[in-house]
């Protein structure tokens, strides 16, 4: 059987999922794992999720925004940010937080494969690229 | 150098704003052989250039359905899987300007000859439309190589692409170099793009342009054999656009491809590491394309676009003489004439190993200078008779006195031709040479000491500090006043 690609195997398992009740949910995720490991595609999971929250965002979903932050943000600044993300990109968003000491300080937004860097250590990184082009 | 740091630093922190950048981003899906493939950068053009987390840059070359191929250019070792891409949104391009003349730089413009940074203005795409037909002229001044059998058989003018092709080892960096060395005071700036090159040949190189004084207007391109397949395939599209600067200016230049068959090379591996389908010799379809649109940024510029000019000399190396292989044919039907080189000739003693009868230039004749053009009709016509000849005459033993002579004097043209490396001529010495030999000054003097005659004529004329030798060169015309100044040279010469 021909291999299918990242999205059609996000679209088809999307659309089982819509059809089936809340119980078999379940089942047609192992399905799918089924599937993959089957065609010795199961490296593709990561991305498949990826595309699968990106169908979801196209068909009106909430759009997944990653947010990483050197620290944990507080209860009201999680609020303010999806309160604003939301205003400015004028849908319902679903906020996934990652915690990455190593940008110092600042947050890194992304959504889909735009990314808004307002980390330190980025400041740092174009810094260094500065000072040795000088 | 720690003042100016703290400059910076200032500078910088005091230009620190709140404000957050934006990029498009994508992830390594995997890298290898100079190739990433990338997930994400859905917005990426095709040939813009990206960087990597790790500090390695690259172009964007295949965009698929959802992934992109990306050309490492420099830190190919150093990009791992998952690492993040950025785009930059613009495209390759390359610094220009005088402040690289005189200097050795690889593909990136970065230099390479320990000489510190290169403070260029201005920088250049590396991919370019060529000129178009309204912004253009046909080609009228000549490029002078200083080599009498080119000079007078195959002329080559100001932005026309005149191919240099051979096996290994027939000369055809040496007619490059001795060309370049001959631009000292022909306004000319030089640019020598070696791809796939020995390192030890372009320092060799570089020591012959600087004993010659050939450096102050030379720009080196190098792509050493050692650099990744990406930085050969873009060195002659950095060099051309370095030389399209100077065109822009209203300047002159001259471009040395050495060679494009290694390029050629190159971008198969590319092309094939990406996956694309291969065609004849397994060269991906765009392999024409490829070195068509490089050579058609070779131009001559008519007076409203600043009448600059680009020439091309691009180099390719056949395999045992074979001029009918895929890359060869190709480039020759898009160069506007070809410098042929044998090694049968070359181990004759033939140097430079020049092929008379199969090398041409299609548009050279009009630029050729006037004095060179009354005397070049004359040898193109002897030297055909005499290869005529000479194929007869190895049959039969018995021949006429016009024959013979027509013989004897062919002997004594192609030995004439011969000429040593670094010795370029000046144009009324070759206009000297050449007359001699045509109008029969020659004939009593033996084949094997024709070349201690000129040897001794040019040094007679240079030393002679003659005003009719001026003139021509000034002039380029060899006026019925200078023919007879010429005439009278050239007997007291043969009576001293």
């Amino acid at each position: 059987m021909r291999k299918a690609s990242i999205r059609q195997y996000a679209e088809a398992y999307l659309g089982a999922a819509k059809a089936a009740p809340q119980k078999e949910q379940a089942k047609i995720a192992n399905r799918l794992v089924t599937v993959l490991a089957r065609q010795r595609q199961l490296r593709l999971v990561p991305r498949i999720a990826a595309e699968l929250e990106r169908l979801i965002a196209e068909q009106g979903g909430p759009l997944v925004v990653q947010v990483r932050s050197a620290k944990t943000l507080t209860a009201a600044e999680d609020t303010e940010l999806a309160k604003n993300l939301e205003k400015a990109l004028d849908r319902k968003v679903k906020i996934r937080h990652v915690h990455e000491a190593k940008l110092l300080a600042g947050v890194k937004i992304q959504v889909g494969d735009k990314l808004i860097d307002n980390a330190l250590s980025s400041r740092f990184a174009n810094l260094k690229a500065h000072l040795l082009h000088t | 150098m720690s003042h100016t740091i703290v400059d910076v630093l200032k500078e910088q922190l005091q230009s620190y704003t709140a404000k957050a950048s934006t990029a498009t981003v994508g992830h390594v899906i995997d890298v290898g052989d100079g190739i990433a493939r990338v997930e994400g950068l859905s917005n990426v053009k095709a040939s813009e250039k990206v960087t990597f987390a790790s500090g390695a840059t690259g172009v964007a070359l295949n965009l698929e359905e959802d992934t992109v191929g990306v050309m490492i250019l420099n830190g190919a070792t150093i990009v791992q899987e998952g690492e993040e891409v950025r785009g930059t949104g613009q495209v390759m391009s390359v610094p220009v300007g005088d402040a690289l003349i005189g200097r050795v730089v690889n593909p990136l413009g970065e230099p390479i000859d320990g000489k510190g940074a290169i403070k260029a203005t201005d920088t250049f795409p590396v991919e370019r439309v060529a000129p178009g037909v309204i912004t253009r002229e046909s080609v009228k001044q000549p490029v002078q190589t200083g080599i009498k059998a080119i000079d007078a058989l195959i002329p080559i003018g100001r932005g026309q692409r005149e191919l240099i092709i051979g096996d290994r080892q027939t000369g055809k960096t040496a007619i490059a170099i001795d060309t370049i060395i001959n631009q000292k005071n022909s306004g000319v700036i030089c640019i020598y793009v070696a791809i796939g090159q020995k390192a030890s040949k372009i320092a060799r190189i570089v020591a012959e342009l600087e004993k010659h004084g050939a450096m102050q207007h030379t720009v080196i391109v190098l792509a050493s054999a050692s650099d990744p397949a990406a930085l050969s395939f873009l060195a002659p599209y950095a060099g051309c656009a370095m030389g399209e600067y100077f065109m822009s200016q209203g300047k002159d230049a001259l471009v040395v491809y050495d060679d494009l068959s290694k390029h050629a090379w190159a971008y198969r591996q590319v092309s094939l590491l990406l996956r694309r389908p291969p065609g004849r010799e397994a060269y991906p379809g765009d392999i024409f394309y490829l070195h068509s649109r490089l050579l058609e940024r070779a131009a001559k510029l008519n007076k409203d676009n600043g009448g600059g000019s680009l020439t091309a000399l691009p180099i390719i190396e056949t395999q045992a003489g074979d001029m009918s292989a895929y890359i060869p044919t190709n480039v020759i039907s898009i160069t506007d004439g070809q410098i042929i080189l044998e090694s049968d000739l070359f181990y004759q003693g033939q140097r430079p190993a020049l092929n008379v009868g199969l090398s041409v230039s299609r548009v050279g004749s009009s630029a050729q200078r006037k004095a060179m053009k009354k005397v070049a009709g004359k040898l193109r016509l002897d030297m055909a008779q005499y290869r005529e000849l000479a194929a007869f005459a190895q049959f039969g033993s018995d021949l006429d006195a016009a024959t013979k002579q027509q013989l004897e004097r062919g002997k004594r043209t192609a030995e004439l031709l011969k000429q040593g490396i670094g010795q370029p001529m000046l144009l009324a010495e070759q206009v000297a040479v050449l007359y001699a030999v045509t109008q029969g000054y020659l004939d009593d003097v033996e084949v094997e000491n024709v070349q201690t005659w000129e040897k001794h004529f040019t040094k007679s004329l240079r030393t002679g500090s003659s005003a009719w030798v001026k003139k021509i060169e000034d002039s380029g015309e060899l006026t019925p006043e200078l023919e007879e100044q010429l005439k009278t040279a050239l007997t007291t010469f043969k009576q001293s």
